[in-house]
């Protein structure tokens, strides 16, 4: 048996624990929030499913879900590169970090901006 | 052999930087507070001083060469391309360049000194010598461009410093119309030398349009078209330099500040033209005929100017005068193709032109703004620098021997005999006897006698040192600057003239020891005659005379200013009159208002298709893509 | 290595917007210092743009990147363009913002954003590329555009121009699919080739693929009759976002319009015919719609229109030798130098809110702001085409270019437009020197603007002296 498969066995392993355990970690631990909102059949924040359509509603979540939506790119864009890595190079591994850098920089102005911070 | 020398771009470069510096603290400033005028006045100088000293540079390199390689350039960068034709920035010293350089800078800084002290008080200060920088800075670049195209530029850059700066004082109207007449008739030469700069080019220039390339072409130029460019030339020369027809501008530019008038008079703008005729001297020597007429027309002028200045009132006017006087000999000189002499006696005149100009102008500061000489008189002990320097520069303008004028004056009138112009060397000796009795009638009414207004008398006092030692300075040239070119009976060398050997095309006429004796004697007394009339006449004390019969003709200057009012500027205010009020409103103005009228409905009525919607918008979209598919697939079958 | 040498200034801006945006986050700097470091930034691309070595002639293509990106001295010109108007639209934001009492940390950011998406389009030379810089300047330019949340006017525009721009970035991709059907390639190099193989006409692909490649870039370009947004959005804008839209956009827009027509001189012949037709109508209606205007800024805007008509006529000869590609760019030079310049003075003479903006509310102002006044005037004359300035030599390359290649017709209508254009022009300098000042001009406080002003006025004079050959 070689190494790499016991190290990746053991990091399978590892995280099939670690994760049910979290969860469970969570439930117990963490606060609970109820009401109506949260019973709504959108989780998005429009509140009423019926009604006029020009009526105001929270985008807090849509933001969310955009900035999610370019870090999931982020993981999107290194499947290609990881199976080239080989071919690319130094020259290919220094362009990821710099990539990963940029969206870095753009995570860093989120957190300072507070738009992680559900108001 | 043209040697390359990058600092020569500097030499104009100076005074224009100073001009641009002065220019922009002067705006910065203008309505707040004022920046003090010690420091406009440093800051002034200094670009004139160091183009001097480079100007002197240029002139021990160009004795350090064999004389044929006598010449330095250098393209500061190339100005326009069209077609075929480059012309760049180019500049070249040869030694008629070095020659104008110097004194261009010499007289030029030390009028830059003088007028700290002039212009004290003066709520324009900074103005003034932004210009006054401008005005050097342009002179300099018509005096070294390598091409009569850099040479226009530098052409029309006086040009406009004149404007601007005699109608400096632009509370009096006067002045205003003085600097519109400078500009005005100046734009009449210059109309001679862009055509003639056209014809040159039309003639000779594909092949290069810089100087030594026109000289190496001259040949091919045909007589006519030579006879043309040497003509329409020599009438841009007689705009900047104030020959008949154009003089006209000359005396009025008095109402400029007198340094300002120094500078036109002495070191530039005036030398402009003469500049310019020795400059293409390989074209004048091709074309006799118009040698002929230069040298006719200068020697009219000088005789004219010379009468009209013994009838005038005004200090400045007579200097004035005597200033077109002796342009006009200068002209007679290249015109009898004695260039080297002509450009001689630019270089003394410069010296004691400017002297006396700053003379006169010590006076009048003196006197208040005083410059009619019946209310001067006596002033001798109240102003002794002056006097002797002023005295200085009358003798040298009066060619009195051995003073710089003499040797000058001289030359000229012994070419034109010499090349068997003998009428010409006449009217010369008569004008020069004319010239020693205005000059010493000024002298005499302003300086001796008795005072003629005491209360001026009394207040009257010395100018300051800043104004005084530039007198000086100007006086000792005036003094030797004519042993520069002693000719061989004084037991010279002709320095001068071997000097400029180089850069011009001319045959030295030989007469003989007899003639030159003769011409010689003949200028000594006609001198003597003059300054013995003036003496009789005005060393005791007179009051303004009343003229009569001819003396009035001369004294309202033979009325050409009317006449050419009436003959030229009234029947053309008249045309122009009669095109605004008949042709204008309903043949150009009518057809116009109406199609404006016309185009300004359409653009309303196009105003509805920019409705705001978006919608629409896209929908024009659409249809655009929709006609421009029609259009490719129709093409596509 | 090469490679990366050539886009540094593409990297420069791209890392002094990341830069002002980390600034902005950590608020580290007030509006003053921002305002200051994003000045600088611009300059400090500009000059790396200026150092960057290139020789290299528009054709053919000195390819960078596998062929993405190509670089020559077209391009560099570009960029130099692009940057300057970044750096005097950064000086008109300066003082916009001391007088507005509204202000966004990210403005700067934004703007060397889409400078970068600027840059990066000019260089493009595959169909992918020039859609993602596209997609980087607009994004980026609508964000501008919007910046002001408060205010409806610039809510409405930005609106406009999303959708309008979203609708035209449709019709790209669209465009590019057809190529890349017609030709098996997005790079330029692959589609000239195919192009010259198979011909141009007998691929229905391509020929409908680069029909709507060209509307998206006629859209772009203000061209008729896709130029209705550009009066509501320049208007809507605020002052220097509209002269920031004004200059880059359309520098990098046209760079880029060349350089596809670039691509074959087969293709290109195939769309001469239409550009004519394009070219005419865009002079013409923009000239009707400018003189209809009461707004400046929409006069301005409508003729931004008509100068996409003149660079048109310049495209049309593109490629054919150099004079003409080189009048392009001058051409971009000068309409960016007199352009810009009004757009600065507007932002310090328009006041709080923009609300003197009318004909009328600078009638004096010649007596007020002499040398504003000034400068001004010089801009308009260099915009309707008077010597000395730019603008006449822009205008006398590209119709000389014209007459040359055998658009005669084209040329004389170019004259035309432009003495029609002179009315709106005149209409301003006539009010700022023969009408009397009704209310007072509030002297502002010491900004860096009017000083741009000058830099750019004497810009127009400079300019005309350049040589157009590149």
């Amino acid at each position: 048996m070689s190494a790499e498969l016991v190290l990746s066995g053991a990091v399978f392993i590892g995280l099939a624990l670690a994760i049910p355990t979290i969860m469970v970690l969570t439930a117990v631990f963490g606060p609970r929030s109820g009401g109506e909102a949260k019973n709504a059949p959108y989780e998005s924040g429009i509140t009423q499913v019926v009604g006029m359509a020009d009526q105001k509603f929270s985008v807090k979540f849509y933001l969310l879900a955009i900035l999610f939506l370019i870090f999931d790119i982020e993981a999107v864009f290194m499947y290609p590169w990881a199976v080239s890595l080989r071919e690319l190079g130094v020259f290919g591994f220094i362009e990821m970090v710099v990539f990963i850098l940029l969206l870095l920089t753009g995570l860093i102005y989120i957190l300072k901006k507070g738009v992680l911070n559900w108001r | 052999m043209v040697h390359n020398v990058s600092y020569l771009g500097f030499i104009p470069l100076l005074p224009l930087a100073g001009a641009l510096i002065l220019g922009l603290m002067y705006l910065a400033t203008c309505q707040g507070k004022q920046i003090s005028e010690r420091l406009y006045g440093i800051l002034g100088c200094i670009g004139p001083v160091l183009s001097f000293f480079m100007a002197l540079r240029v002139f021990f390199s160009l004795r350090g060469l064999p004389e044929q390689e006598r010449f330095l350039s250098h393209v500061a960068y190339t100005w326009f391309s069209t077609g075929e034709l480059d012309i760049p920035m180019g500049f070249l010293a040869d030694p008629l360049s070095a020659i104008m350089l110097l004194f261009v800078t010499f007289v030029g800084s030390l009028i830059h000194i003088y007028s700290i002290g002039y212009m004290k008080g003066d709520a324009r200060y900074g103005k003034f010598f932004a210009y006054l920088n401008l005005f050097l800075g342009s002179m300099l670049i018509l005096v070294l461009g390598d091409g009569p195209v850099v040479m226009f530029v530098g052409w029309e850059g006086v040009g406009l410093c004149s404007y601007l700066l005699i109608g400096f004082w632009s509370d009096d109207r006067s002045n205003v119309m003085a600097g519109n007449k400078a500009f005005i008739v100046n734009r009449i030469g210059d109309l001679g030398f862009v055509l003639g700069m056209g014809f040159l080019f039309w003639g000779i220039g594909a092949d290069g349009f810089d100087y030594l390339s026109l000289k190496a072409n001259a040949q091919n130029l045909t007589a006519p078209v030579g006879l043309v460019v040497c003509l329409l030339l020599f009438v841009g020369a007689t705009g900047k330099s104030a020959q008949i027809p154009l003089y006209v501008w000359l005396p009025d530019a008095m109402a400029g500040p007198t340094p300002v008038s120094a500078l036109i008079h002495a070191a530039t703008m005036v030398t402009a033209g003469v500049y310019m005729v020795a400059r293409f001297s390989f074209l004048y020597a091709h074309v006799p005929a118009a040698g002929e007429i230069v040298a006719w027309i200068g020697m009219l002028t000088a005789l004219l100017a010379a009468i009209f200045g013994m009838y005038q009132d005004d200090i400045k006017k007579i200097l004035a005068y005597s200033t077109v006087s002796q342009l006009g000999y200068m002209f007679a000189g290249v015109g009898v193709a004695a260039y080297s002499a002509g450009i001689f006696h630019v270089f003394t005149h410069a010296f004691f032109k400017a002297l006396l100009f700053l003379a006169a102008g010590s006076v009048i500061i003196a006197l208040h703004h005083e410059q009619n000489i019946w209310k001067m008189g006596g002033l001798r002990s109240k102003l002794p620098t002056t006097y002797k320097t002023m005295l200085i520069g009358g003798l040298a303008l009066a060619g009195c021997p051995p003073f710089a004028g003499f040797f000058s004056k001289d030359e000229i009138l012994y070419s034109a005999l010499a090349s068997g112009h003998v009428l010409i060397w006449m009217i010369g000796v008569v004008v020069a006897g004319m010239t020693a009795y205005y000059t010493f009638r000024m002298i005499f009414v302003v300086f001796h006698g008795t005072p003629r207004d005491q209360e001026a008398f009394d207040h009257a006092h010395e100018s300051p040192k800043v104004m005084t030692v530039p007198l000086v300075i100007l006086a000792i040239g005036s003094v030797f600057a004519g042993f520069y070119n002693l000719p061989a009976i004084f037991g010279g060398h002709q320095k001068f003239s071997h000097w400029l050997a180089p850069s011009l095309v001319e045959h030295h006429p030989h007469g003989g020891v007899g003639l030159e004796i003769l011409a010689v004697a003949a200028s000594v007394v006609a001198f003597v005659i003059g300054v013995s009339i003036a003496y009789r006449k005005f060393s005791v004390p007179v009051a303004e005379p009343v003229y009569k019969g001819f003396n009035k003709f001369g004294y309202h200057k033979f009325y050409v200013d009317e006449l050419y009012h009436t003959v030229i500027v009234r029947p053309y205010q008249f045309i122009g009159k009669a095109i605004s009020r008949a042709i204008e409103p309903f043949v150009i103005d009518a057809p116009v208002q109406a199609s404006g009228w016309l185009y300004r409905m359409f653009g309303l009525a196009f105003k509805v298709f920019q409705a705001g919607y978006v919608k629409v918008y896209a929908i024009y979209m659409v249809i655009g893509l929709s006609v421009l598919s029609l259009l490719v697939s129709q093409s596509l079958n | 290595m090469q490679d990366i040498m050539a886009i540094l200034p593409l990297l420069a801006t791209c890392a002094g917007a990341i830069l002002i945006m980390l600034v902005a986050a950590f608020e580290t700097f007030r509006r003053e210092g921002i305002s200051i470091l994003g000045i600088g930034l611009f300059a400090f691309a500009f000059f790396v743009q200026l150092t960057v070595e290139n020789s290299s002639p528009i054709m053919p293509y000195s390819a960078i990147f596998n062929g993405m990106l190509v670089t020559s001295t077209f391009t560099k010109a570009a960029g130099l363009i692009i940057l300057a108007c970044g750096f005097f639209s950064a000086i008109a934001a300066q003082t916009y913002f001391t007088q507005n009492r509204w202000f966004v940390l990210e403005y700067y950011c934004m703007m060397l954003f889409a400078a970068c998406g600027m840059i990066l389009m000019t260089m493009a030379a595959e169909l992918i590329t020039v859609f993602v810089a596209l997609e980087i300047m607009s994004l980026a330019i609508y964000t501008l555009i919007g910046c002001d949340r408060r205010s409806v006017i610039r809510s409405e525009a930005v609106l406009k121009y999303l959708m309008l721009g979203a609708f035209a970035g449709a019709f790209f991709v669209m465009g590019s699919v057809f190529i890349y059907a017609g030709a098996g390639s997005t790079r330029f190099v692959d589609i000239a080739r195919a192009v010259s193989e198979g011909g141009f006409i007998a691929n229905p692909a391509l020929v409908g693929g680069s029909l709507l490649i060209m509307v998206a870039l006629l859209f772009k370009a203000a061209a008729f009759p896709f130029h209705a947004w550009v009066v509501d959005v320049y208007d809507g804008a605020p002052m220097p976002v509209t002269g920031f839209m004004a200059t880059a956009v359309k520098t990098a827009v046209f760079c880029v319009f060349a350089n596809v027509l670039l691509i074959n001189t087969e293709l290109r012949d195939g769309w001469v015919g239409y550009l004519f037709w394009i070219s005419v109508l865009t002079m013409f209606v923009g000239n009707l719609i400018a003189i209809g205007q009461n707004n400046l800024k929409r006069m301005l805007a409508a003729s931004g229109i008509v100068h996409s008509g003149y660079l048109i006529i310049g495209l049309v000869a593109i490629g054919s030798d150099t004079v003409s590609n080189g009048a392009v760019i001058f051409y971009l030079a000068a309409y960016a130098a007199s352009t810009l310049g009004i757009f600065v003075a507007l932002s310090y003479l328009g006041g709080e809110d923009e609300k003197r903006i009318r004909f009328d509310d600078f009638n004096g102002l010649a007596r007020v702001r002499p040398y504003s006044a000034a400068c001004i005037t010089i801009f308009l004359l260099s915009m309707a085409g008077i010597p000395p300035t730019a603008g006449f030599m822009g205008k006398f390359y590209i119709i000389a270019g014209a007459f040359k290649h055998g658009f005669v017709a084209l040329g004389v209508l170019g004259i035309i437009s432009s003495i029609l254009s002179v009315w709106y022009y005149l209409r301003l300098i006539i009010s700022m020197y023969f009408r009397e000042p009704q209310e007072e001009f509030g002297v502002s406080e010491m900004t860096l603007a009017p000083l741009g002003t000058f830099a750019l006025a004497a810009a127009v004079f400079a300019i005309s002296f350049i040589p157009v050959v590149i």
